[in-house]
């Protein structure tokens, strides 16, 4: 199961919990799996299919703005965050 | 940046004949002054007049009486290089080495420096309180003045129009004395003084102040005297004591704005500082090898 | 790592003279102001004299009536742009805002926005014209301040602004607000209560500019046919490409960016300002078009980096750091887009803290918007944690180094945003400093002191391609597109040189333009040497490849039976088949045609990395002057690839950053005029202000990189300011917690003049 680090912004929609395990082989997948138990979560990171640009993800330890198809490691670590703006 | 006529003239009598006819005129020295006015367009002429092709204008010599004579056009480096300059006018050389860079002081004047008339110049307050000359010349004559009644405001100096600046007459230092000059600035060169003090001092052998001058700079809308530091010192013991009540006169003399380079607070408190330090470094080269 | 440790390599870490150098040295090079295609002619900007207006009217009728005009441009000239955002590789630039910021349409948000231009036969005619334009303005409340700016009753900039946060807009009226970030760990209200030390301070710092040598300059020749040429000074060609493309509504593939030689960027020559108004200039008058910024209006109307207000409250317990309660509001300038989501993610970065707090504002304020300048967001963050930092160590009696250590970040440790470190150097970092001459040295007489700082950039990836040219000589030609602002020439052709096992000497380096080499995106994040040395890498291995294949089929041995190594082709099974590299190339010919290697890639494995920096001040009490008497700056660079670069980098950036910790800022006066708009009063350091800077370069390598590179650019100008803030609080006595530290402050505050 890949662990996902909920931002503090979002944990509302996920009951508080800042650290989610869920299944998922792409960041699609595990991003659809954390809305199923947040739901509101997948709009507030995606549209139109891919991530927002104001939104980055980190796959083990590697940021930036992945495409939805992006593998993820049965043990990944992802975190949502916000993009680097103004760098 | 707006068009202008150009002409370098050989004599004073073609410049003077060009000053005038209700065209505006500028005067160029250096032109490490104006020529950055005019390119920012912070001012307009409808002539620049080169002064640097009359040949008195750019002469410094030591004469008879022993004062020296700087031509209002000659280049800073002329003057300083002097080996009797720097030995005898010591003061004259700590403004005019410092005033920008190296590459500004092959070019740069003395008369242009106060004719600008910018309350920060470093020249001013040296050679105020050496008590230097300015002789000043027009078609119908000309005329000398102290240095201190130069300047009218920032930017603004005492010339009537026809006028130009011919010369600056730096006076010999009299015996047991001697001036120094210095400045603030934040940085350590390429800047402008946040304040400015010179000193000159006359020393007895007991140790006597005999006489002596302040100026200060960048404190005020011209360079300012300060007499009532002077008479602070007459009479008193060359020192500390004497040194510190000089220089509450001074930074009470101070009317400083706040801008970009410093606040009103900060000038007055500095402008004390420089006075005091001023006075000693003075007082140690009026002693030196006693 | 020790030395037994080390890979040992032939080329890398040696310090070969730079492919540059001798053009730079002889003043041959040329940089964006020396192009000179046929018939070239010259523009003038009309700026905004306000800081924030409604522009009514523009009337262009004199300007173009005066003698000697060819074309006037203004807004109404250029495509309407929509909304959206654009990723300029660190940056993201709204096209609608960039627009509007290089041609105002209906308001101007600064002083010194961009109204209008003219083109003329001389730039004196173009100025004059241009002073002929009539624009009238109705002047609106200006707001200078991010603090002020966040107040309810504040001026607003745009009244359509809404706050946006993780996606979502959670403001239900305009502000100044632009975003908001949080990030949330452990328990921070428990860890306070239960610290053995609490420090709770407020720090500000004003806006400061690159400084870069070279003002913004721009050549473009727009043809009948359609087809775009550009001149650029820039740090990416296809980032400058491909905001033309947007803001002129035209195709990337029409648009040629020609990279000239760079005179300093430091991340302010990523946006375009010049480029699209030239274009239109050319478009309408049918010549080449250039434009250059005086040094005033690169002050007043390029991207600075934010000014910044920073609350902290740490804590510690057990000597170490415990928990940490931080709120950074950023300016963004007249549009949204600070650095302030860097700024909150890379501030705790050198601690492992459990229990952390921080919110992050983007706000705008009339003033021109910030861009990229060095780790940006970084520096501001660090100079408030490393101050409060240095209190708490002292307030617990700990040595600020030892402090330090006991609190690190290492492998594992979750930076704010749950992302786990990958191996970094912070603590190596830190014991090269604790063990350096510089730091075992006492610090002796009266008025001195001494300070230490750290701090983290994340380095970036991003992408790059390159083509590598076999000659038949054995030598090659490398075709890159990244824009050389620090050495990166060398560096890519030394890893070019080092992956084939040929000589620095056979590597020939173009930088290209964007019809010539793929998509590179800018020289930015401290990437080049290591992203664009990753894909001079793949193309090394693409050309090893190609030369096994033919060297299989010359000596009639299986593929895989031929090894590359150190330059050399052989054969494992049979010892008398060698060939050297410039053997084969020799063969190009006649064992299939030209070789060459190509890489494109997005490169991953970027690493993160980390300095801590000495310096030892004096202070004048009576003058407020600082003089810095030794600094040394110690930093985890991965692999210096070219050490004497890399310490040109470090040393590079610590001056930049002492600058910003004792006299640059931008001052304003109340109506948001820059009153010191030129290099004599915005006072950066001058070679006399500065002390040699030492360097202590540590190698943790990158696991991310084949020769273990991280990036060097960047992260030198995090600890500086708070390195000199302690060093000063230490020879005072008195903590100053606003920037610049300058003798005003100095003197204002330690004889409490009003
Ligand atoms: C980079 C730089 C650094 C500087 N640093 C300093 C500094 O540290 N300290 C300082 O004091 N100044 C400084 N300045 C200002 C300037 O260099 C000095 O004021 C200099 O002495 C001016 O001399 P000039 O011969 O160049 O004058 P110009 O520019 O030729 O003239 C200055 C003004 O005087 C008028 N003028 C000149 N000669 C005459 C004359 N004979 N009769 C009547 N009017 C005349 C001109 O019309 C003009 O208004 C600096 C300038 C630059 C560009």
């Amino acid at each position: 199961m890949a662990e996902v680090w909920v931002p503090a912004l979002l944990r509302p929609l996920c009951g508080g919990t800042a650290r989610l395990q869920v299944e998922g082989a792409t960041l699609g997948d595990v991003l659809r799996a954390v809305e199923a138990r947040c739901p509101g979560f997948m709009e507030r990171v995606v549209s139109e299919g891919a991530l927002r640009p104001e939104i980055a993800v980190a796959i083990d330890g590697e940021a930036g703005s992945f495409p939805l198809f992006e593998p993820v490691g049965p043990a990944s670590h992802v975190s949502i965050l916000p993009a680097i703006g103004g760098g | 940046m707006e068009a202008f006529e150009y002409v370098a003239p050989r004599t004073l009598a073609d410049a003077y004949s060009l000053l005038g006819n209700g065209r505006r005129v500028a005067a160029l020295a250096g032109g490490t002054d104006l020529i950055v006015q005019l390119r920012e367009a912070r001012r307009s002429c409808d002539l620049v007049l080169d002064l640097k092709r009359i040949p008195e204008l750019r002469v410094v010599t030591i004469a008879a009486d022993g004062s020296l004579q700087v031509g209002a056009a000659a280049p800073l480096a002329d003057v300083y290089e002097i080996p009797e300059v720097r030995r005898r006018w010591p003061a004259l050389v700590d403004a005019a080495s410092i005033i920008g860079g190296t590459a500004v002081q092959g070019r740069a004047s003395l008369g242009g420096n106060l004719c600008n008339a910018s309350p920060a110049a470093d020249s001013p307050p040296a050679l105020m309180v050496m008590g230097a000359r300015l002789r000043i010349g027009s078609a119908a004559g000309t005329r000398e003045l102290p240095v201190g009644e130069f300047f009218a405001g920032p930017g603004q100096n005492t010339l009537l129009p026809g006028e130009l600046l011919l010369e600056v007459i730096v006076p010999p230092m009299p015996a047991h004395s001697a001036a120094f000059y210095h400045r603030f600035i934040p940085r350590n060169e390429m800047d402008i003084a946040v304040a400015s003090a010179g000193a000159w001092l006359q020393v007895g052998s007991d140790g006597t102040i005999e006489g002596a001058r302040i100026a200060i700079g960048a404190v005020a809308p011209t360079p300012l005297m300060v007499p009532a530091a002077a008479q602070a010192l007459h009479g008193r013991k060359a020192g500390a004591e004497a040194f510190a009540l000089a220089a509450q006169e001074a930074a009470s003399a101070a009317r400083p704005i706040t801008d970009m380079r410093g606040s009103a607070a900060q000038r007055r408190h500095l402008v004390g500082v420089l006075a005091r330090r001023a006075l000693e470094r003075a007082h140690q080269r009026a002693t030196e090898g006693r | 790592m020790t030395a037994a440790e080390k890979p040992s390599y032939r080329v890398i870490g040696t310090r070969p003279i730079r492919p540059d150098g001798v053009e730079k040295v002889t003043g041959k090079a040329l940089f964006g102001a020396d192009a000179r295609p046929a018939g070239l002619v010259y523009g003038k900007v009309l700026r905004s004299p306000h800081a924030h207006a409604r522009i009514l009217s523009i009337d262009t009728r004199a300007a173009e009536a005066f003698p000697g005009v060819l074309a006037v441009a203004t807004a109404r000239d250029l495509p309407a742009a929509s909304d959206e955002v654009q990723a300029l590789g660190e940056t993201a630039v709204n096209l609608k805002e960039l627009s509007d910021n290089v041609l105002a349409s209906d308001r101007v948000l600064y002083r010194g926005h961009a109204v209008a231009a003219v083109a003329a036969a001389s730039v004196h005619v173009a100025e004059e014209a241009a002073r002929r334009i009539r624009v009238e303005y109705e002047p609106l409340p200006v707001v200078l301040d991010v603090r002020e700016a966040m107040l309810d009753d504040a001026p607003l900039l745009n009244e359509r602004l809404l706050t946006r946060s993780m996606g979502k807009t959670i403001s239900d009226r305009p502000s100044n607000v632009a975003s908001k970030v949080q990030f949330v760990g452990g328990d921070v209200e428990k860890a306070f209560a239960e610290a053995d030390a609490v420090v709770e301070r407020h720090f500000t710092t004003k806006m400061v500019h690159q400084g870069y040598i070279e003002p913004q300059t721009a050549t473009v020749q727009w043809n009948p046919d359609g087809e775009i040429t550009v001149w650029a000074t820039t740090q990416g060609a296809f980032a400058c490409r491909g905001q033309l493309a947007e803001v002129l509504r035209r195709p990337a593939s029409t648009i040629r960016v020609i990279p000239m030689e760079v005179g300093g960027g430091f991340g302010g020559k990523t946006p375009v300002y010049l480029e699209p108004v030239a274009a239109i200039l050319s478009r309408k008058s049918g010549r080449p078009v250039m434009l250059t910024m005086s040094r005033s209006e690169v002050f007043e109307a390029t991207g600075p980096t934010s000014g910044t207000s920073i609350h902290v409250k740490l804590a510690a317990s057990g000597g170490r750091l415990t928990a940490a309660q931080l709120d950074l509001a950023y300016e963004a300038g007249a549009y949204p887009g600070s650095s302030v989501s860097a700024g909150a993610m890379t501030m705790l970065a050198p601690y492992d803290v459990e229990n952390f707090k921080i919110d992050g504002y983007d706000v705008v304020v009339n003033k021109p918007k910030t861009a990229a300048y060095r780790a940006p967001g970084s520096p501001a963050a660090a100079f408030a944690l490393e101050q409060a930092v240095d209190e708490l160590a002292r307030a617990i009696g700990a040595d600020p180094l030892a402090f330090r250590e006991a609190s690190s970040s290492r492998e594992g440790t979750r930076m704010v945003n749950g992302m786990p470190f990958p191996r970094i150097g912070h603590e190596e970092c830190l014991r090269a400093a604790m063990e350096s001459a510089h730091y075992r040295s006492p610090i002796e007489g009266p008025n001195r002191g001494r300070g230490v700082a750290s701090g983290y950039w994340f380095n970036a990836g991003m992408q790059s391609s390159v083509t590598v040219a076999v000659n038949t000589d054995g030598t090659v030609n490398l075709v890159e597109g990244s824009s050389d602002l620090s050495g990166t020439r060398a560096s890519l052709a030394m890893q070019l040189a080092e992956s084939l096992g040929i000589e620095y000497s056979q590597v020939r380096v173009t930088v290209a333009d964007t019809d010539s080499v793929g998509h590179n995106d800018v020289s930015g994040g401290s990437r080049t040497t290591f992203a664009t040395g990753l894909a001079v890498h793949q193309a090394a291995l693409d050309i090893q490849q190609q030369m096994r294949t033919r060297a299989a089929k010359l000596w009639g041995c299986a593929e895989d039976e031929v090894v590359y190594e150190a330059g050399s082709l052989r054969c494992t099974t049979d010892e008398a088949k060698t060939l050297t590299f410039a053997g084969m190339a020799a063969q190009s010919a006649r064992t299939g045609g030209p070789i060459n290697g190509r890489a494109s890639l997005l490169a991953r494995g970027a690493g993160g990395a980390f300095g801590t920096h000495i310096a030892d001040v004096e202070v004048d009490p009576e003058t407020g002057k600082v003089q810095v008497l030794r600094y040394t700056a110690v930093q985890d660079v991965g692999t210096a690839i070219h050490p004497a670069y890399v310490e040109g980098q470090i040393q590079g950036g610590a001056a930049q950053g002492i600058g910003w910790a004792l006299n640059e800022e931008y001052y304003y006066d109340d109506d948001g005029r820059l009153a010191n708009a030129s290099f004599l009063d915005y006072r950066m350091p001058t070679a006399l202000d500065l002390p040699a800077i030492d360097t202590v370069i540590v190698e943790v390598p990158n696991p991310g990189h084949p020769y273990g590179v991280r990036g060097a650019g960047e992260v030198p100008i995090v600890p500086p300011l708070a390195a000199i803030a302690n060093a000063i609080a230490d020879a005072t006595g008195h903590r100053f917690s606003d920037l610049p530290i300058s003798p005003r402050r100095i003197v204002e505050t330690l004889h409490h003049l009003e």
